[in-house]
């Protein structure tokens, strides 16, 4: 059988014979321009013959599997190439909607075995292991050519397979470089066949897809112009990697990539959902080792997504980062609790506020009786007896105090049970939704007012207006720098808005705000005990507040103290982020 | 035609599965049908028209339990489907495809255990969506009992020989199929002597030394007597005296194991005569003075037209049996695995074990060595061969090009052969056309810096 391509030059355009011959026979006729010879014409053309001339269509189509080994002249086999990849095209949308319709409607009998002949000719890479065990024999696609066969060591496949496959390919694109551009080009279909393959050829494939990734990366061996195909090529080998070093390495290039945001979405999504697929619990053969299999899994998932998003955290893109790990669908409840903080800090807000109106009304209102010292519960402490009244026998005050006290501490003990187990099965990487770095910060920026008195004085003994001011400041401070940052980052980001800066940076700034609020409440009512002796003949102008000594617990509780204090603490924090400038505020640690 | 059916409504899983029966069927050499259907109803339909007079039932049914019925998926419809027609299609080998863990315990409504109703339906097997591996295992399966009931294939192919166990000097190798492994290893398992017979070269004192192996007498020695000694000498070696101390002869060498002796037709290149006496003392020295010894004697030429009873006693063919070694030239399917050996053995005896020496593209070696006449002395000669060519070759590659060198420099007494190789092997290539190999050398990484 003969596949020959004659040009015929006409007035304006060159127009190709194109004929398929066994023997005398010619099997298939057909002229087409310059213009006209391309992969999508040539569907179209399928189309029109099986509509028009189906027996024309079915003498090509028997004819395919003899045309597949024939070895095709250089001029002609570009056409020749376009036809067998139109034709591999036709067939598999034929292929599907005759599923979709009734299957026995189908006309072309065998259209599924032609479709996987087809398949096999254009798509197989194939790697033979050598009688001696002792080399890989790669053989790349190429029908209508001589097979283009590349011996590769197995021992030091086996020992670098990234590094020697790069030898490989270079060697390979300067001995002949059209093989190898046939395989970047066919790169996912090869992938796809190569799925089902058997181990040695897929191993030598994840190496060689490596290997073309940094290849192009390096622009080396003139591979650089493949560059749009790179995503594609780390989406595979991020899907097939259990190192998780390794998968960093090659998801990192998706998350560089300069895709368009929607598309880079999905392929992420799609990503996670497959290693989701792939590690969903299942029977396997050894029983035991279903949780073994499901922990692995597990974590491999959560730190594919970790990563993912903590590099939309960097751009300061919430959302995202929280829709992924929303998409793991995991049951783990502290995940839970802290995504609802990602993506609803306000109620978190909300929720310890509820929690401190309660000890703050008593407050309010011991205050407005206008005796001396804070609203002293349970028995007063020596400093405190010789100053200041006795204390308030009230049992329903000290119930209230002591839920809303016992409550502070639940969740204290509940975070930090929940931390350490978390690290112990090694789940412990959503911690970036806590945004750990500003956390640490206000944490800095609190110590210098627990360690100070006059920190002490200035957050009770302030005047209102003061007071208020300070605080004020403090807040609005502290967010305009989250603001600068935010908007520092997302002026880059094609199609930004202010409104969108402002619920970005609002959003992180609550997350810190109620983070902050959290350790203030307790580190400052825990250590005011501590204080007292300082504090001295002073405690007399502490009015609002509640100085509690209560079976096992005493602390102090100043409402103004840890509103302001609060402020300072988130003030200084931002400033402490002026330190690490060159880092985000919402990166991991 | 026969047919496989795949029922799986996600394309992409449809395609893997497509492959990997496509992959299977080219592996087994069958040509196979596939059909495929994406949800319930389809399913149906496919099946019904299996069960038409036009259409073969499917051989094998490779079956997602949840796929689409009546357009909304159905973690059972696949289950239902199979329940409805496993009886009808008992031939077929039915294959469940399941991704969910509540076909294995009980599930939210605490109904019956499916997995177990799974069973009921005797399923081929049941593939848990995972390692594609794992499903080409079942598929090969499947369909290897289609070969056999169809027998499409050969039956050499099943009585295949199971791999052979060669030692050569201290070493063993492990090689599969040797042609003349049966009757060496029949041989060996008789108690009696064995006469081998071929021309020179053709591996008597091998064969030798592998029957021993194979016998009983493996712990004991195996002693050797070359065919360059002369008569009195042989006789000093062979025969004890009382005078001699004890170890000194090679019969006592040889107690409880075996005795080579090459040349055994005329040793020492005596004259008739003496060889009896010889014989005759042998044998004597075997009964009356209790060694116990088996006997192989070699002789350098076929058994055909070989004047065997003018030569030896009868009373010492009594006591042996005899096997003939066909020239090399007529057993070439031995050629592959004794250039693999000479190449193991070559490799050990170098110093540097890092430069090991290996073989490149050996399916052209093997034709190019197949196709020559090794007349002028059979195995000894391809050693020769082999070795020399490791010996030469520059790199630690050796490809098809060195053996070429090699047996042109060699001369005329390969000339006629090599071209006649080549020109066999042109014809054999051309029904699948090979670019030169491109051969990634230890060199060419150790510049990138891989060692």
């Amino acid at each position: 059988m003969k596949f020959l391509v004659i040009p015929k030059a006409n007035l304006s355009t060159t127009t190709a014979s194109i004929k398929i011959q066994d023997g005398a026979d010619t099997i298939f006729h057909l002229e087409l321009t310059d213009e006209q010879n391309n992969i999508a014409n040539w569907q179209t053309l399928f189309n029109y013959l099986r509509k028009t001339q189906p027996q024309e269509l079915k003498d090509l189509l028997d004819a395919v599997p003899q045309l597949l080994e024939i070895e095709v002249d250089e001029d002609a086999h570009a056409t020749y190439l376009n036809m067998l990849n139109a034709l591999y095209m036709w067939a598999e949308k034929e292929k599907n909607e005759s599923q979709e319709k009734d299957s026995a409607e189908n006309d072309i009998p065998n259209l599924y075995s032609l479709l996987q002949q087809l398949k096999h000719a254009l798509f197989n890479f194939e790697v033979i292991i050598s009688a001696n065990n002792e080399y890989y024999e790669a053989v790349f696609p190429h029908p209508g050519q001589e097979e283009f066969p590349v011996y590769i060591p197995s021992n030091k496949f086996d020992k670098a397979p990234v590094q020697t496959s790069q030898v490989m390919l270079k060697k390979a694109y300067e001995r002949d470089p059209k093989y190898i551009e046939y395989f970047i080009n066919n790169y996912t279909h090869i992938q796809e066949y190569v799925m089902s393959a058997d181990p040695t050829s897929f191993n030598v494939f994840i190496g060689l897809s490596k290997a073309l990734v940094k290849l192009i990366k390096q622009e080396n061996a003139n591979l650089g112009i493949y560059v749009s195909l790179v995503p594609d090529i780390c989406t595979f080998i991020v899907r097939k990697e259990p190192d998780n070093e390794e998968q960093k390495e090659y998801l990192e290039l998706i998350l560089r990539s300069f895709e368009p945001v929607q598309q880079k979405l999905e392929r992420l999504n799609g990503i996670i959902a497959d290693v989701k697929n792939e590690i969903s619990p299942r029977w396997i053969p050894h029983q035991a080792n279903i949780r073994r299999f499901e922990e692995d899994g597990y974590s491999r998932l959560m730190h594919l997504i970790s990563l993912i998003s903590a590099d939309y955290l960097r751009r300061y893109d919430l959302d995202s980062s929280a829709k992924f790990w929303h998409n793991a669908k995991s049951k783990d409840p502290v995940l839970w609790c802290f995504l609802l903080l990602h993506r609803k800090p306000y109620l978190y807000l909300l929720l310890q506020l509820a929690l401190l109106i309660p000890p703050s009304v008593y407050a309010f209102q011991h205050w407005l009786t206008g005796q001396p010292c804070p609203l002293i519960l349970g028995s007063s402490g020596p400093v405190i007896a010789k100053i200041c009244p006795p204390a308030l026998n009230s049992p329903g005050a000290e119930f209230v105090i002591k839920l809303t006290w016992l409550i502070w501490y639940v969740f204290l003990v509940l975070l930090l049970l929940f931390i350490f187990t978390q690290i112990m099965r090694k789940r412990w990487l959503y911690s970036q939704l806590l945004l750990p770095r500003i956390l640490g910060a206000a944490i800095v920026g609190l110590l210098p007012l627990l360690l100070n008195d006059q920190s002490w004085n200035i957050g009770v003994l302030s005047n209102v207006f003061n007071w208020g001011l300070l605080a004020l400041l403090t807040y609005i401070f502290s967010f305009i720098y989250v603001f600068i940052e935010v908007h520092n980052i997302k002026k880059f980001i094609k199609g930004h808005s202010i409104a969108q800066v402002l619920k970005e940076s609002g959003r992180i700034f609550l997350i810190a705000l109620s983070e902050t609020l959290f350790f203030v409440t307790i580190t400052s009512s825990l250590i005011f005990p501590a204080v007292i002796s300082n504090i001295g003949g002073e405690i007399i102008n502490y009015k609002f507040g509640i100085y509690a000594s209560i079976s096992l617990i005493s602390f102090g509780f100043f409402p103004s103290l840890i509103i302001l204090w609060t402020g300072i603490a988130l003030f200084i924090g931002s400033f402490v982020q002026l330190i690490w400038q060159d880092q985000r505020i919402t990166e991991s640690i | 035609m026969a047919t496989i059916l795949i029922v799986e409504d996600q394309p992409e899983n449809q395609s893997l599965y497509a492959d990997i029966v496509y992959r299977v069927q080219r592996e087994l050499g069958l040509t196979i049908q596939l059909r495929s259907a994406s949800d319930f109803e389809n399913a149906q339909r496919a099946l019904e028209r299996g069960l038409e007079e036009t259409e073969e039932a499917p051989l094998l049914i490779l079956l997602d339990m949840e796929i689409p019925y009546k357009g909304l998926k159905d973690k059972r419809a696949g289950y239902r489907l199979m329940q409805q027609y496993r009886e009808r299609f008992s031939s077929s080998s039915w294959v469940p495809l399941t991704a969910n863990i509540a076909w294995h315990e009980k599930d939210l409504f605490g109904e019956t255990p499916l997995f177990d109703d799974l069973y009921k339906l005797q399923p081929f097997d049941v593939f848990s969506k995972g390692s594609t591996n794992e499903l080409k295992d079942i598929v090969r399966r499947a369909l290897r009992v289609e070969v056999e009931r169809t027998g499409t294939r050969s039956q050499e192919d099943t009585t295949s020989l199971s791999e052979v166990i060669i030692k050569f000097g201290n070493e063993l190798y492990a090689i599969p199929d040797y042609q003349l492994y049966r009757q060496i290893r029949s041989a060996a398992e008789n108690t009696r002597g064995v006469l081998l017979f071929g021309e020179p070269g053709s591996g008597k004192k091998l064969t030798a030394s592998l029957m021993h192996y194979y016998s009983d007498r493996r712990d004991a020695n195996f002693c050797v007597v070359d065919s360059m000694i002369d008569a009195s000498e042989l006789e000093q070696m062979l025969f004890p005296s009382s005078k001699q101390a004890d170890n000194d002869s090679l019969l006592d060498q040889a107690q409880g194991g075996t005795l080579y002796i090459a040349d055994f037709d005329r040793m020492g290149k005596q004259d008739n005569e003496e060889i009896q006496r010889f014989q005759r003392k042998l044998l004597h020295y075997r009964k009356y003075r209790n060694y116990d010894v088996r006997i192989m004697g070699g002789v350098n030429r076929s058994r055909k037209g070989f004047p065997m009873f003018s030569r030896f006693l009868p009373e010492i063919l009594d006591t042996m049996i005899s096997l003939d070694l066909p020239p090399l030239r007529e057993r070439k399917d031995d050629i592959p695995l004794l250039i693999e050996v000479f190449r193991e053995q070559f490799n050990q005896q170098r110093k540097k074990q890092s430069e090991r020496k290996q073989f490149i593209d050996l399916q052209q070696i093997h034709e190019i060595m197949q196709a020559l006449d090794w007349r002028h002395g059979n195995i000894a000669q391809l050693r020769m061969v082999v070795e020399e060519v490791l010996f030469k070759a520059p790199s630690t590659s050796v490809t098809v090009d060195n053996f070429r060198e090699v047996l042109e420099a060699r001369g005329e007494e390969y000339a006629s052969d090599i071209t006649q190789a080549s020109a066999e092997t042109d014809e054999k290539r051309q029904a699948k056309a090979t670019k030169p190999p491109l051969i990634i050398t230890d060199e060419d990484l150790r510049k990138y810096g891989i060692r």
